[in-house]
C-alpha cells in the first residue's frame, strides 16, 4: 500500500467516524432535558423573547431539519450561533482552543519525560526499593480522580506558597496583547518577561495535574517493557560476549523498551483533552474544557456540539498521528503493510 | 553505572527546581510598572453580558452595572428599610393622575470619553431599554413605548404613561443610562450595539472597563474624575472579576488571601468552614430574599387550600431554618421583611402536627389518592436535599415526596407549558432585584405571571387579581401601603406556599478590606467606592 492511499485510507475513516460522532453528539445533547433560551434570556424573560430566540437559534425546526442545518453550517465553516455569547460557536472554540492545546502539550511533554525516565529506571531496578517506590507512585497516579489531585495540589500550595498563583492563565497585574492565544508564546512575542513568568507559574499546577496519570501509564508500560528487554536472548548472548551493562542498556534494551510508549502517548494526549474538562474549570483555566462545561451547564447545544466534535478531532488525529509515525518507525508495521 | 545516572537525574531536578523556585517567587514589582490597589471578586456565576441593559437574574452582571453606568435611582436601605433614593435624579415629581413623571438629573455628570451626560442621553437610553426588551424592561410592557420619553431640556426627562405605575422609580435601579452618541456609532454591532457593549464600555460610573477576557478576568479600572468624587482612604484602583465554578477553589483562593471577597453564593457548611480562618471575616446581613416551597395552586394535591394548609402546619420552620439556613429567621408572608411594604402583623405558620392532620381531614381528596407520589423536581445537590428534608417533614401526614433530577433550564421551561405540566412543588429563592413589593407581589401573585418562573404557584384569587392590578396604579403612597398590607393577609389566607426563610447573607471578605456596605439589591454590595483597602 501506498502511502497516499494509506493517508487517503485513513482520512476517509477520520471523515466518517466525525460524521457518526457528530450524528450521536447531535441526539444525545437534544435528549438532555432543559431549554437554551430561558438560560440566555433569564427567566423573567417575556414568552414571546423566548420563542423569538428559539426560533433564531433553530431549535423550533423538525430534528431532522436540525440536523442538516448543522452539516449545512459545518461545510460553511459555522457550529450555529452560542445561545449565551451570541457568537457563532465555532469562533468560540477556536478562541478557547490554544489555551487548551498549550495545557494538553505541556502535560504530554512532561509526562513522556518522566515517564520514560521513572520506567527505565524501575524497569533496570526491578523489584529493588526504588522501583517499588516508583510503582507505588504509578498506581497512585492512575488510580487517584484528576479532580482530587487537583483540589489536593490546590490545598498544599495554598497553605505551603500562599502567593502561588491558584488560578487563571497570568496573575493579576500582567496582561498581553493575544497574538496566538498561547500564552507563553504570546509574553514571548510581547517581550514580557516577568508575564512569561507568571504565565509558567500559572501553567505549574494544571499540568502537573493533567500529567500524572499519563505519566503512570506511560511509566508502567516502558517498566514492563524494559523488564522484558533485559530478558531476551539477544540481551544474554551480548552479556556472555563481554558487552559492557552500560552498552547494553542505552544501545539496546532502552530504544526497543520506549518505542511502543509512543503508541501511549498519543492515546494519553488524547485522553488528555478529555482529562482537561475536569482541570480547566478547577484552575480556571479557560480553554475548551471550560468552554464545554458552561456550555452543558447552560445546554449551549452548538457549543457543546463544537466542543466535543474537536475532542474527538484531536484524538483522531492523534491516533492517525501514532500509526502514521509507527509505519515509519517501525520496519515490522512497514513489512505488513506491503505484504497486505 | 545505573546508580550514578540515577543520582544525576535526582541532583539535576533538585538543582533545576531550585533555580525555578528561586524565578518564580522573584518580587513581582521588578515587572509591574505600577502599584494598584487591587482587589479581586470571584464568584460562582460569569456575569452574562456586559451590556446593561441585557441581565435579569445574575448578581454578577448588576456587580458590574453598577460600577461602570449611572443609573437615575439606587437601592439604599433608609431606616431599617430597603427603599430606592435618587442617583442621576436631583429631583422628580409625579402628575397628580400618575401618568407622567417629570426628573431633573444633574448637570456635570461625565462619560468616560469626556462628553457630558445630558437628557437626550436618558432618552435614548430608555428608549433601547424597551425596543431591545431585556433586562427589567418587560415591567414596562403594555404601560410605557419607544417615543413616549422626552426630554424637555438638557437636564430634565419627561416619561409619559398610558396607566400609572407606581413602581417606576424604584424599577429604575436596574436602568443604566448609556452614551447615546458611543453607542449610536456602533449601533449595527449585534442587535442595537448589543454586541459591542458586551466588550466595550459606554458609561458614567465610578469604573471603567479596563480589560475584557471572557471566562478569565473582566478589569475594571477607577474613572479619577468621576462626578461624585472620591472619599479619602486606600480606594480601589483596579478591580478583577474571576469567575470560579468551583466551591473548593474558591475556599482555596479565599484561605490563600489571593482573593478579596465572594459572591455570597457558596452553602452554609461553606462559610461555617471559612469562618474558622482567623484571616478572614465573614459579614452575615439580613437578605431581603424569600426562601419559599412553593406549591402548584392548578394541580393535585395543591389545588386543594387544605392540603396547602395541612402541608404548612406540619413542616418545621425552626429546624429548618437551623439545618438549612444557618439560623436565618423564618420568613413572615410574601415580602421580604426589610423591605418597604412588609406587612408585619400577618399570621405565621409554625408546626403544629394536630392542626395539620385536621386540615387534612377536610381535603377533598381520600387518603388513597394522597398516597399518590408527588414529584419534586430538584436539579443540584442542595435542592435535592432540600426535597429529602421535605419529604420527611410530610411523612408525618402521609404524603409522599419524590425527588426527580432534572436541569434548572428544564424547570423554567416546564412553566411555559402550563399548570398541569409545571412542577407540583418546587424550592427557591427570590432575591430583590429592585425595591418594590411589587417584585414580591404582582409579579408572584398575579395570573399575568403564569407561565414564567415568577408565577410558579399558580396562584388564583379574583379578588386579590384586582388588588394586584390596583396596587400597579396606586399613586398615593398611603393608600398603596393600604392596599399591599390587604393583599398579603388575603394571600396569607390562601396558603399558596410555604414561607420558609428569609436568609442570612453570607460574604467573606479578607481582614484588610474595610468599608463593606449591605444592600441586599441583586448585585449592590460590590458598590466599589464603597471599599478601602488597608496596605498587606
Amino acid at each position: 500500500m501506498s502511502l497516499k492511499i494509506y493517508v487517503a485510507k485513513k482520512g476517509l475513516e477520520i471523515i466518517l467516524t466525525l460524521f457518526f460522532v457528530l450524528l450521536i453528539i447531535f441526539f444525545l445533547v437534544r435528549l438532555v432535558p432543559g431549554d437554551i433560551a430561558y438560560v440566555a434570556l433569564g427567566n423573567a424573560a417575556p414568552r414571546a423573547e423566548i420563542e423569538r430566540f428559539r426560533r433564531e437559534m433553530g431549535l423550533s425546526l423538525p430534528l431532522p431539519e436540525q440536523f442538516f442545518l448543522l452539516i449545512s453550517n459545518l461545510l460553511h465553516g459555522k457550529l450555529g450561533i452560542s445561545g449565551l455569547s451570541t457568537n457563532d460557536a465555532l469562533s468560540d472554540v477556536v478562541y478557547y482552543l490554544p489555551a487548551t492545546v498549550e495545557l494538553a502539550t505541556l502535560a504530554m511533554m512532561v509526562a513522556i519525560v518522566l515517564g520514560i525516565v521513572l520506567g527505565v529506571t524501575a524497569g533496570l531496578t526491578e523489584n529493588k526499593k526504588i522501583d517499588n517506590l516508583l510503582s507505588f507512585f504509578a498506581i497512585s497516579g492512575l488510580s487517584a480522580p484528576v479532580f482530587l489531585t487537583a483540589i489536593f495540589l490546590q490545598v498544599i500550595v495554598a497553605r505551603l506558597i500562599p502567593s502561588f498563583p491558584l488560578i487563571g492563565r497570568l496573575e493579576i497585574g500582567y496582561s498581553v496583547p493575544r497574538v496566538t492565544g498561547l500564552m507563553l508564546v504570546d509574553t514571548l512575542l510581547a517581550g514580557n518577561l516577568g508575564a512569561f513568568i507568571s504565565a509558567v507559574k500559572c501553567l505549574v499546577m494544571p499540568t502537573l495535574t493533567l500529567a500524572l496519570g499519563p505519566t503512570a501509564a506511560i511509566m508502567r508500560l516502558v517498566r514492563a517493557n524494559t523488564m522484558r528487554e533485559k530478558r531476551k536472548s539477544y540481551i544474554t548472548n551480548f552479556k556472555a560476549d563481554g558487552l559492557p551493562n552500560s552498552l547494553l542498556r542505552w544501545r539496546y534494551i532502552l530504544p526497543n523498551a520506549i518505542s511502543p510508549a509512543l503508541t501511549m502517548a498519543g492515546l494519553q494526549f488524547a485522553n488528555a483533552l478529555g482529562g482537561s474538562f475536569v482541570i480547566e474549570t478547577i484552575f480556571v483555566f479557560p480553554g475548551i474544557g471550560w468552554l464545554g462545561v458552561d456550555a452543558m451547564i447552560a445546554k449551549d447545544i452548538n457549543v457543546i456540539q463544537g466542543t466535543t466534535l474537536f475532542a474527538a478531532i484531536f484524538f483522531l488525529i492523534s491516533n492517525f498521528a501514532v500509526d502514521f509515525l509507527h509505519t515509519y518507525i517501525d520496519p515490522r508495521m512497514r513489512f505488513k503493510e506491503k505484504a497486505e | 553505572m545505573l546508580t550514578a545516572i540515577v543520582l544525576i537525574v535526582i541532583i539535576a531536578i533538585a538543582v533545576a527546581a531550585g533555580v525555578t523556585y528561586y524565578y518564580l517567587n522573584l518580587p513581582s514589582t521588578t515587572t509591574t510598572p505600577t502599584s494598584p490597589v487591587v482587589f479581586t471578586h470571584i464568584s460562582t456565576e460569569e456575569y452574562s453580558s456586559l451590556d446593561p441593559q441585557f441581565a435579569t437574574g445574575a448578581g454578577e452582571d448588576f456587580s458590574i452595572m453598577i460600577n461602570v453606568y449611572d443609573r437615575l435611582f439606587s437601592p439604599a436601605i433608609v431606616n431599617g428599610v430597603e427603599t430606592f433614593v435618587p442617583d442621576l435624579v436631583t429631583n422628580y415629581n409625579v402628575s397628580s393622575d400618575g401618568l407622567t413623571w417629570t426628573m431633573q438629573i444633574h448637570q456635570g455628570v461625565k462619560f468616560h470619553d469626556g462628553t457630558e451626560m445630558t437628557a437626550e442621553d436618558v432618552v435614548w437610553s430608555f428608549n433601547r431599554y424597551l425596543e431591545y426588551g431585556h433586562g427589567f424592561s418587560y415591567l414596562y410592557t403594555g404601560l410605557i413605548g419607544p417615543g413616549n420619553t422626552t426630554a424637555l431640556d438638557n437636564y430634565t426627562v419627561q416619561f409619559t404613561f398610558s396607566q400609572p405605575y407606581t413602581s417606576f422609580a424604584a424599577s429604575l435601579v436596574r436602568f443604566a443610562v448609556l452614551n447615546s452618541k458611543l453607542v449610536t456609532a456602533h449601533i449595527l454591532e449585534g442587535t442595537l450595539g448589543h454586541d459591542w457593549l458586551n466588550f466595550n464600555d459606554a458609561g458614567s460610573g465610578p469604573y471603567y472597563i479596563k480589560e475584557v477576557h471572557p471566562h478569565q478576568d473582566l478589569v475594571l479600572a477607577m474613572y479619577v474624575p468621576y462626578w461624585k468624587g472620591w472619599a479619602s482612604g486606600r480606594r480601589i484602583t483596579e478591580a478583577h472579576f474571576i469567575p470560579v465554578i468551583e466551591t473548593s477553589t474558591m475556599k482555596q483562593e479565599l484561605i490563600s488571601g489571593t482573593a478579596d471577597i465572594d459572591d455570597g453564593w457558596m452553602s452554609a457548611d461553606d462559610y461555617r468552614s471559612l469562618a474558622t480562618y482567623s484571616s478572614l471575616v465573614i459579614e452575615r446581613f439580613p437578605w431581603v430574599q424569600e426562601r419559599v416551597l412553593s406549591m402548584n395552586n392548578q394541580k393535585f394535591p395543591f389545588d386543594d387550600i387544605h392540603v396547602r394548609k395541612a402541608v404548612s402546619w406540619v413542616f418545621n420552620y425552626t429546624d429548618y431554618n437551623q439545618v438549612e439556613e444557618w439560623n436565618a429567621p423564618q420568613a413572615q408572608g410574601p415580602v421580604p421583611v426589610g423591605l418597604f411594604g412588609h406587612e408585619s402583623s400577618l399570621f405565621v405558620y409554625h408546626q403544629n402536627l394536630t392542626a395539620a392532620i385536621a386540615e387534612l381531614a377536610q381535603s377533598k381528596y381520600t387518603p388513597a389518592q394522597l398516597a399518590q407520589p408527588i414529584i419534586v423536581p430538584v436539579y443540584n445537590d442542595k435542592t435535592e436535599e432540600v426535597a429529602l428534608y421535605v419529604a420527611d417533614q410530610l411523612k408525618a401526614i402521609n404524603l409522599t415526596i419524590q425527588p426527580m433530577m432534572t436541569t434548572y433550564s428544564q424547570i423554567l421551561a416546564s412553566f411555559a407549558l402550563g399548570p398541569q405540566s409545571a412542577p407540583s412543588m418546587v424550592w427557591w429563592g427570590n432575591t430583590e432585584k429592585y425595591p418594590s413589593p411589587d417584585a414580591y407581589l404582582y409579579s408572584v401573585f398575579s395570573n399575568s405571571s403564569w407561565g414564567t418562573w415568577q408565577g410558579q404557584c399558580w396562584y388564583n384569587n379574583s379578588e386579590v387579581q384586582t388588588l394586584l392590578v390596583q396596587s400597579l396604579h396606586t399613586v398615593d403612597q398611603t393608600q398603596l401601603l393600604q392596599l399591599y398590607s390587604s393583599i398579603q393577609q388575603k394571600i396569607v389566607d390562601d396558603a399558596p406556599m410555604i414561607w420558609l426563610a428569609n436568609p442570612k447573607c453570607d460574604i467573606v471578605v479578607q481582614k484588610w478590606v474595610h468599608g463593606f456596605t449591605w444592600v441586599s439589591a441583586l448585585g449592590e454590595y460590590l458598590y466599589l467606592p464603597n471599599f478601602t483597602i488597608d496596605q498587606h
